[in-house]
């Protein structure tokens, strides 16, 4: 990229195309020709799976309003109300204002919402639930116009007003003032609290991200603060002055286990006694090393230490203190230098229950086999079977059929979303469904968002397959079936003429 | 050095943020994603200096994002006043310019997801620049409209009526200078990414050929022969009969044409970044833009072949490339600080008539860069909203669609020769749904 030269003149056009006119040409006739023998091949699909087609529509397809006519008896409302597919507009809410969940369409974050839609439909919507959709515009404008109507309690809990000091102080007898304690979108600042200082709940104050928790305002409000929720304030970043001057007050546990405390071996020693070692023990915001291993070597607690996940882990380390480590949480941590000698040199030591689950453990495509044959024995197969670090593939579970544990193999994304990488075709891939057919849990296998689900893979699992599960997270391109043809295939369904080789699911 | 980010805009920016250590300076030329709200609240939070310049719109003074949090934890907030309707100036600044610490600034527009509200006829991206000295020019720019840089202690206060005058009457000298830079560089930019784009479909086009080619030509060739067969007997059959006549035809066509053509080479991620290295560095010494109009037959020319072989992925054509450019000594545009030169001499000699048609003159200039930029995000916007683009950018394992694509081609090939083998007008129709 140019970083010096201005120009004199405009940038001239570039005629020059990397693209030639050739390819450009094949490339619309070829996929101009696929859309239109997909759109085929999938109104063929669908019309031996009609119950399937049902699912699709009602989950992904963008219903207008002569299908939602037509079909009225067909739709759950319910849930078409909570649709993101629909072409939502202030004239298809009302042709079927009778019709929808007004519940769940106050909810809905993909309605065109505006004070028009809001009006519209006043006594519709659910003002409680509506209060707490951050999809709304707010606007100051938007909550005066409807003040009777909001539900201030959730109002007061919702971080996406247009908060500032005027919108406060100009309702302060509608504002649940606990809700607003909680809220971190409030902009938070001294004048604010002291304003206000005897309404706050200052059990939600302390805890509140929110504010600008520096020294000043710790010292400010001192005799307010619930100092116990304040130590576990995630925001909260005393240094040694601070923790000092309210030395009492501080639950020293909760602050053990803060990461934003400026950290450092002078710290640790400056309250020594004040630290809850166990807590400090498991904090990963610590600076470690050996040497502040050493200093407090017998007050950390090494069970505690044995599950910290600070990248401070090294071989040497684990030998030098073998007996002191709590072997159980070291085999479930994964900042562990986890190697096959590792796992090797350390066999006798691991709880092999956790180390099958562990993530962070080697499991390479080269390595897996000969690290899982060579401690065949101690293996815990539900583990392995949910660890999304193995180098999944068919092959690696055809090597372990009857090992696997297959509720928990069905569950695992990892193992799906790498056979949907893999260069099996369609085909195959059912294929391989198909093979384990009686094996695989099929309502959590429905349900795999990961599996990459295809019309030649629902055709061969379609008698076990539950339709409205799969129709959850896969459309099977039911968005390129032009509306008619929906509602064609729709009327076969209502008549109940259904199409050969059509399941009912 | 810059580099552009076309996709996970946000991600680059919000990784820049967090290590950002000191300063965060953002202007927003329409209104501000709450995402990036958010991460300027957190920056401020860790104690870093925020400053937020943005336009004073009823849009933003009832957003829903509460500027007051920014202020009340000490960020800093301009309300410049809202630009004029086609000034020149605002309406070329990028939809967001970034500036953090001295190291770098961003500009560009993030995704429609992030900022809904921005101009919908730019393309999102941004352009990272790594240049100290643009860093500064940036941070001078924006301080300036803002108001903070004569006044530091005055900061978060209205821009001066002084700054809000220049603004209006088309940007001053230093901004207009900067404006210039960064439309030219988002031009570049944004061509590299065309040239991108067009690459990773000819080289779909090509694996799209070698996995379904073949079918689809039997298949185009079975179906028009279909339809003819249908039209014979059929009168309202005779327009559909044509259309796949004339689309196997035409499909026939662009193969032999395509044929005549060297497909692109696959190259692994080094090789890539090698080849997109040594095209902008080539685009920078050729493109038409940056050449003096004597050359400008010969840059074309070599502009040519610099697209033709980047689409081949041909490095070795593109190190030949090299030398030729570097053989025809082309001289850059001798206007690097016309901008600056003829915008300073407005400024000082802002009473004459002559400086104020200067001033006309580098606000038309603007809007040509502007209304350049507008058609490359054009060419863009139409590459990717192709139906291939979509294919391609979508399936992440092309092989398995292709497999796909086979397997519907072949269920209807098979039907269409069924029909035509038994050559009798009472066989199944094909085309006919259940």
């Amino acid at each position: 990229m140019p970083d010096t030269v201005l120009p004199g003149s405009a940038l001239r056009t570039v005629a020059a195309q990397a693209l030639t006119l050739a390819s450009t040409n094949r490339l619309g006739l070829v996929a101009q020709t696929l859309d239109d023998v997909q759109q085929r091949e999938t109104r063929v699909f669908f019309e031996a799976h009609l119950p399937l087609l049902q699912h699709c529509v009602q989950n992904q397809y963008p219903l207008d309003a002569e299908l939602l006519a037509a079909h009225a008896m067909r739709w759950d409302w319910r849930r078409l109300s909570a649709s993101a597919a629909i072409p939502w507009s202030l004239d298809l809410l009302s042709q079927f204002e009778d019709c929808w969940d007004w519940d769940t369409l106050s909810k809905n974050r993909y309605l065109p919402w505006s004070g028009a839609l809001l009006q519209a439909f006043v006594r519709r919507w659910n003002w409680g639930l509506l209060s707490g959709n951050p999809a709304l515009p707010w606007s100051l404008e938007l909550l005066e116009t409807f003040a009777p109507l909001w539900d201030w309690r959730v109002l007061s809990r919702n971080a996406e007003l247009p908060w500032t000091g005027t919108l406060i102080t100009g309702n302060t007898h509608l504002w649940d003032w606990v809700g607003l304690s909680w809220n971190d979108g409030l902009p938070w600042n001294v004048t604010l609290m002291t304003r206000f200082a005897e309404r706050w709940d200052w059990t939600g104050l302390s805890a509140n991200p929110g504010l600008p928790l520096d020294a000043d305002l710790v010292a400010e409000f001192a005799p307010f603060w619930n100092w116990s929720w304040l130590s576990r304030n995630t925001q909260i970043a005393a240094d040694a002055a601070l923790l000092e001057a309210y030395a009492d007050n501080w639950d020293w546990t909760a602050l053990s286990q803060r990461r934003l405390l400026r950290w450092n071996a002078e710290l640790l020693a400056q309250f020594d006694s004040r630290w809850d070692w166990k807590a400090l023990s498991a904090n990963a915001a610590l600076p470690w090393d050996e040497a502040l291993l050493l200093r407090w070597e017998d007050q950390w607690d090494w069970q505690a230490l044995s599950a910290n996940t600070a990248p401070w882990w090294s071989d040497a380390l684990l030998e030098r203190y073998a007996e002191r480590w709590d072997w159980e949480a070291l085999s479930e941590n994964p900042a562990l230098p986890w190697s096959p000698a590792l796992v090797a040199r350390w066999a006798a030591h691991w709880d092999w229950d956790k180390l099958s689950w562990n993530p962070a453990l080697p499991w390479s495509q080269d390595g897996a086999a000969a690290m899982l044959a060579a401690h065949a024995e101690r293996w815990d197969w539900a583990g392995l079977s949910q660890n999304e670090a193995m180098p999944w593939s068919q092959a690696w579970v055809d090597a372990f059929p009857d090992q696997w544990d297959w509720e928990r193999l069905s569950a695992n994304p990892a193992l799906f979303a790498a056979l949907a990488r893999g260069s099996a075709g369609p085909d195959a891939l059912a294929g391989f469904i198909q093979r384990y057919a009686d094996r695989w849990n099929w309502a959590t296998l429905s349900g795999q968002a990961a599996l990459p689900w295809s019309q030649a893979l629902y055709r061969q699992c379609a008698a076990h397959a539950f339709a409205h599960l799969v129709a959850q997270h896969q459309d099977f391109g039911v968005c390129v079936l032009p509306a008619d043809v929906v509602a064609t295939l729709l009327a076969v369904l209502d008549s109940g003429d259904i199409l050969p080789g059509a399941e009912f699911a | 050095m810059t580099e552009a980010f076309f996709y996970q805009e946000w991600a680059q920016l919000e990784d820049a943020l967090a290590r950002t250590r000191s300063r965060v300076v953002l202007r927003c030329k329409h209104t501000l994603a709450r995402l990036v709200f958010d991460a300027l609240v957190q920056c401020r939070r860790q104690g870093l200096q925020v400053q937020l310049s943005l336009p004073d719109t009823a849009l933003n003074r009832q957003s829903a994002l509460a500027w007051e949090r920014l202020s009340a934890i000490g960020g800093q907030i301009s309300w410049r006043p809202a630009a004029l309707d086609g000034a020149a100036a605002d309406a070329s600044f990028p939809a967001l310019a970034v500036a953090l610490d001295d190291a770098c600034v961003f500009t560009g527009k993030l995704g429609a997801g992030i900022c809904p509200a921005d101009d919908a006829s730019e393309v999102p991206g941004l352009v990272c620049w790594g240049d100290a000295d643009f860093v500064r020019q940036t941070r001078q720019v924006i301080d300036e409209e803002a108001g903070w840089g004569a006044a530091r202690a005055d900061a978060g206060a209205v821009a001066s009526a002084a700054s809000a005058v220049q603004l209006r009457q088309g940007g001053s000298a230093a901004q207009q200078a900067w404006l210039a830079r960064v439309l030219q560089n988002h031009a570049l930019a944004t061509q590299a990414e065309i040239a991108e784009t067009q690459r990773q479909m000819a080289l779909f086009d090509h694996a799209q050929e070698q996995s379904l080619g073949p079918l689809m030509r039997d298949y185009l060739r079975a179906k028009a022969a279909y339809l003819q067969q249908l039209a014979q007997q059929d009168q309202t059959a005779r327009e559909e009969a044509r259309a796949a006549q004339q689309r196997w035809s035409d499909y026939e066509a662009a193969q032999a044409a395509a044929d005549q053509e060297t497909g692109p080479a696959a190259l692994d991620d080094d090789a890539l970044d090698q080849l997109k290295q040594l095209y902008r560095k080539l685009a920078m010494q050729c493109h038409p833009d940056r050449v003096a109009d004597a050359d400008q037959s010969r840059a074309a020319q070599l502009f040519q072949s610099l697209q033709t072989s980047y689409r081949r992925g041909d490095m070795a054509a593109l190190y030949a490339l090299q030398e030729s450019v570097a053989r025809a000594g082309f001289q850059a545009q001798a206007a690097g600080d016309t901008l600056q030169s003829e915008a300073g001499g407005v400024a000082r000699e802002a009473d004459t008539h002559a400086a104020q048609e200067e001033q006309v003159a580098l606000e038309a200039r603007l809007r040509a860069l502007r209304s350049a930029l507008g058609q490359r995000h054009e060419a863009l916007e139409a590459l990717r909203t192709s139906a291939t683009w979509r294919t391609l950018s979508s399936q992440p394992n092309w092989d398995l669609w292709f497999a796909q694509q086979q397997q519907y081609l072949q269920g209807e090939l098979q039907r269409f020769e069924a029909v035509l083998q038994t050559q009798g007008a009472s066989a199944p129709d094909p085309m006919a749904h259940a």
